[in-house]
């Protein structure tokens, strides 16, 4: 059993597709029938608004909170999943310079928890996003 | 249906340029190119009758009726909470069903439907909203389809292009501008430079919960029942009226319609919402009003069970309140009502 955070550059256009959606929940059974949780976290720059309201439409869509947190290059924040409410916690100036260079370790362990075991955090392409994942279990 | 000029042709007939023409007419150049254009609303007789002298013509030569095709639309006007954020929780496959309900109800009626949503939302989260939910329209194929959302407690409509200030300034909500201030400072945010009626006081950068507590701490040192005359704006920033304070929803879906009116060929209006009070009242004072007034015939559509008002109303459409689909139902329902006729046009 596997906890995946898989990362994702920020792009409303290809993820508020209801179609892509669709494939993406079918894809994410199979990997959750394995025993497997998964995650997804956005990074770029939009603002904590948006990513809130983002956040809060793509679980919708999918219909789990399978996103939990953004991160905002343009604030320097973490925004939290609250509904289209916006929650955001400023990152250290040490997170702040790391994310910069796409390394989200320490602001993903920092959330997530570094006890928790078996988390595999992945920065994944856009493109197929919704298929993609199938990558995971190897198919 | 327009009157249009046909000066361009009539000068270029008589060999005049029209700064020769300005000066035989006695007018500016600018103003006689505005006519030339059409970029006018009024002539004065006077100035037609030079034209006419001087070019040697007739009025009709020059001023022409034209049926001009406007664009043919039905305005569906939503509240956020009660039907767009239902429609979402329902998840993908519901939003795709009331897409393709969307996409059959244009395809059968020929006009194109336009969504203004009203949310009480900050300004920020409304722009949010419009953005993300115009991107997962375009993306299945309805780029036109979200007009507009309306921030209803910011008095703020937002669109593609730009967003304009919409309702109200009240003139003994000014008095008190400075507490008013205060209080918004307060609460860590700031008022815009329009103070507007109580409902749309413009604030920006406080939640929508705190926003009731400030409306709460404002409403104690105006006294709102006493509000009796409103400043009225319409969604281009111009002031268009004075009328007693109403009830805020239903105003701009009239004030919208109004507007939408002018520019497009609407053959009914459709108001959603899933409330019996604020949400209902956007259809039960608009109804009578916009018929006798516009001649359009209102419908409200709820997704969820809304009481027995809708049991003796047959303009009030209802969705199965158990099914998350509600939305697509409604629309579906006032699809199959639809009538087409042989001129085009559609009745319900």
């Amino acid at each position: 059993m596997k906890r995946y955070i898989l990362m994702f550059e920020y792009d409303s256009k290809k993820f508020m597709d209801v179609n892509k959606v669709i494939v993406f929940k079918r894809n994410l059974e199979k990997i959750e029938e394995k025993g497997n949780y998964v995650n997804m976290v956005f990074y770029g720059d939009a603002t904590n608004e948006e990513f809130a309201t983002f956040m809060s439409y793509f679980n919708s869509l999918v219909g789990e909170k399978i996103c939990h947190l953004s991160i905002s290059f343009k604030t320097k924040e973490l925004v939290i999943e609250n509904g289209i409410n916006n929650k955001s916690i400023k990152l250290s100036a040490k997170n702040a310079k790391e994310i910069k260079n796409k390394r989200f370790d320490n602001v993903i362990n920092e959330y997530y928890g570094k006890d928790e075991e078996n988390i595999e955090i992945k920065i994944l392409p856009t493109k197929d996003w919704e298929s993609i994942i199938l990558d995971l279990i190897g198919e | 249906m327009a009157i249009v000029t046909n000066l361009e042709e009539l000068m270029k007939e008589k060999g005049y340029t029209l700064v020769e023409l300005a000066k035989e007419v006695g007018i500016s150049t600018v103003n006689l190119s505005n006519i030339k254009n059409g970029n006018i609303s009024a002539i004065r007789f006077s100035t037609l009758d030079e034209i006419c002298k001087v070019l040697e013509c007739e009025p009709g030569d020059i001023l022409k009726y034209k049926e001009i095709n406007k664009k043919k639309v039905i305005p569906l006007f939503l509240d956020y909470s009660g039907t767009t954020d239902l429609l979402l929780k329902g998840g993908a496959e519901n939003v795709k069903k009331f897409f393709d309900s969307i996409i059959a109800m244009q395809s059968k009626s020929n006009y194109e439907i336009q969504i203004t949503m009203i949310t009480g939302s900050s300004f920020e989260s409304a722009k949010s909203k419009y953005k993300l939910l115009n991107v997962l329209a375009e993306n299945y194929g309805l780029p036109n389809l979200f007009d507009g959302v309306v921030a209803e407690y910011c008095g703020f409509i937002i669109r593609k292009d730009k967003s304009s200030r919409l309702l109200t300034l009240d003139t003994r909500i000014l008095e008190k501008r400075a507490e008013i201030e205060d209080i918004a400072e307060q609460y860590g945010g700031k008022i815009s430079p329009e103070v507007t009626s109580i409902y749309n006081i413009s604030f920006h950068e406080i939640s929508r919960t705190r926003l009731a507590e400030v409306s709460e701490q404002i409403e104690k040192i105006i006294d709102c029942q006493d509000i009796e005359t409103v400043t009225y704006y319409d969604a281009y920033g111009k002031e268009c009226d004075v009328k007693p304070k109403k009830h805020s929803k239903s105003e701009v879906v009239y004030m919208l319609t109004k507007k939408l009116k002018e520019k497009y060929d609407i053959p009914f209006v459709i108001i959603g919402g899933d409330s019996q009070d604020e949400d209902l009242k956007m259809y039960t004072i608009n109804k009578q009003r916009m018929k006798e007034e516009m001649g359009l015939k209102t419908v409200f559509i709820a997704p969820t069970n809304i009481g027995e008002i809708a049991n003796n109303d047959e303009d009030i459409i209802i969705g199965n309140w158990e099914n998350s689909d509600g939305i697509a139902q409604c629309i579906e329902t006032l699809s199959k009502r639809i009538k087409v006729r042989e001129d085009g046009g559609i009745e319900l």
